[in-house]
């Protein structure tokens, strides 16, 4: 800047003659510095203080957030392990569930293996041998060893129509809920495995084996079961009622064939007492 | 070699002259030229090392400490207790070697049911003349179909309602009624077998969908698995109002069976009077 002004000091020293020279140079020398010189600088902004308010606002606004999101987390954390899922209560339910099993269990499969067989003779001892040993697997023999025991259904005949297919009909209903209640022991059978499955899972100790977030699906597993064993109870329902239906069938065609009896009874007294 | 100095600093001193000779001719030109000289080279700037920099470093250095002690230690605070919310979740509350067991059992269990399906469904048909056999295979048929066939196979095994001609009304209205019930039994045997049939399909089928459930999702498998079970117990229920209906009109053919025989002796008592009378 200083350089400038002495050369165009000289500049119009040098020109001194020509008072339009002069002016012309003073003119330009002024575009000159005015172009050259720095621009107004701006007053110095308060570095300190803006970095003290950044650090304010990290120390204390954004530390406190984190604080209390840590005492939120912390929460979260204690609440889990102490009120929803303490291990202790779970280590508690299961050796409650153990408990059970130990306490119940055993005496109840020993009190369902008594089987009572009362039979003496020898055709009513395999009947029962056979109705009684909870096992599908022999189901073709129970026709035969029944007959021997009921006796099979009188040869035409013998018996009026009507009895043979009423008799018939009574062996086939007894015979075939015989047979179902054979298969409906085998049954009972595989549920209680089932179940004894379920409950042994569900109160194992180990927590890789069993644990509260594990338990949703034994339980959705066990209502499922629930369903099919409900599906079976209506099943053996079902032949209860075909059973007591065709009982009463039977008595009820009795009935029809006394009705019938008693009306030509009374129509051959009054026949004979008109002749006399 | 000092006359060539000599003539070397005269020669400097008449171009020198000659310059500001030129430069005075042409001043304003000159003016020109240092102005746009000056504006095109390049102006002195600021050093980097500057009081307003040490203060900016200084700032920027407790930033960074603060930052890494409060926001740092707060996030790591946070990150541990995250990460032990994380761990005991994982190895307590659903630790994914129990869900997997659990899974498994699912279809462990799916497999008992099964069989017990396959045992229920061996044919257990004995009858042996035609028209049991008819009924027997109508009632054992597990198939809604069937049911509007059981009138006439009933009919052709316990006999019709007798004519008029042959049971006063009274008795005719017994058996009507008995039969009724007793069909209506037996219908009701073959719905519920039917119906026993689609629960198992759908018990298999909510079984299946337990095995690709999650420990979040399964109880929305459980709710419908409730309402299943609600549904089954109506059935049953159902199945034992059938039942019930059965047994409550064969007690009241006994009641009836009563009452006609008192009444019958009333009559057979009144007859035989009258016929000793005439006599």
């Amino acid at each position: 800047m200083w350089i400038l002004t002495g050369f165009f000091g000289g500049l119009m020293l040098l020109s001194m003659g020509s008072r339009r020279r002069v002016i012309a140079i003073f003119l330009i020398g002024c575009i000159a510095i005015f172009g050259v010189s720095p621009p107004p600088a701006q007053a110095q902004f308060c570095l300190p203080c803006v970095i003290q308010t950044v650090l304010t606002t990290i120390s204390q606004t954004i530390g406190n957030w984190l604080s209390l999101i840590k005492g939120v987390v912390s929460g979260i954390q204690k609440l889990y392990q102490e009120a929803i899922w303490p291990i202790s209560a779970i280590n508690l339910a299961k050796s409650q569930i153990q408990s059970i099993i130990l306490q119940f269990r055993g005496v109840i499969q020993s009190i369902m293996t008594i089987n009572p067989h009362t039979a003496t003779l020898t055709n009513p001892s395999a009947l029962e041998t056979i109705i009684r040993d909870r096992t599908s697997g022999n189901l073709t023999s129970v026709p035969s060893l029944y007959v021997n025991v009921f006796r099979p259904v009188p040869q035409a005949g013998t018996i009026a129509p009507q009895d043979q297919n009423m008799t018939d009909m009574d062996d086939a209903l007894a015979q075939d809920n015989l047979m179902l209640l054979k298969v409906s022991d085998q049954a009972q059978d595989i549920e209680l495995q089932a179940a004894n499955q379920i409950e042994s899972l569900a109160g194992n100790s180990n927590i890789n084996l069993s644990a509260p977030g594990s338990s949703a699906l034994i339980t959705a597993t066990a209502v499922s079961a629930e369903i099919k064993s409900q599906a079976f109870m209506q099943k053996m329902l079902a032949a209860v009622m075909r059973q007591e239906a065709g009982r009463v069938s039977h008595d009820n065609a009795l009935r029809k064939r006394n009705a019938t009896f008693a009306s030509q009874l009374q129509t051959n007294m009054t026949n004979v007492l008109k002749h006399q | 070699m000092s006359d060539r100095f000599k003539l070397w600093i005269r020669r400097v001193r008449l171009t020198g002259r000659r310059a500001l000779r030129w430069i005075r001719a042409h001043a304003i030109l000159a003016a020109i030229a240092l102005l746009l000289a000056s504006l095109t080279l390049p102006r002195t700037v600021q050093g980097q090392v500057s009081p307003c920099c040490a203060v900016l470093s200084v700032g920027l250095g407790t930033i960074n400490s603060t930052l890494s002690s409060v926001i740092g230690g707060g996030l790591q605070a946070i990150n541990t207790v995250l990460s032990n919310i994380n761990k005991f979740e994982q190895t307590v509350v659903w630790p994914t070697q129990a869900i997997t067991k659990a899974l498994g059992m699912s279809g462990q269990i799916q497999g008992f049911y099964s069989q017990i399906s396959t045992i229920f469904n061996i044919p257990i048909a004995t009858a042996t003349l035609p028209s049991p056999q008819q009924l027997e295979s109508i009632l054992l048929s597990r198939n809604a179909a069937q049911i509007p066939n059981t009138t006439a196979a009933y009919a052709a095994v316990y006999g019709s309602v007798p004519t008029p001609q042959n049971a006063p009304q009274p008795v005719r209205d017994l058996i009507d009624m008995t039969d009724a019930v007793a069909q209506d039994a037996m219908e009701r045997a073959i719905a519920i077998d039917a119906i026993a049939d689609q629960e198992l399909a759908a018990a298999a089928q909510i079984n299946a969908n337990v095995q690709s459930a999650t420990p979040g999702s399964a109880p929305i498998i459980e709710a419908q698995a409730d309402a299943w079970l609600i549904r089954a117990h109506a059935y049953t229920q159902s199945a034992l109002s059938d039942l019930m209906r059965v047994r409550a009109i064969d007690l009241s053919n006994n009641g009836a069976n009563l009452k006609f025989g008192s009444a019958w002796a009333v009559t057979a008592q009144q007859n035989i009077t009258n016929t000793l009378q005439h006599k």
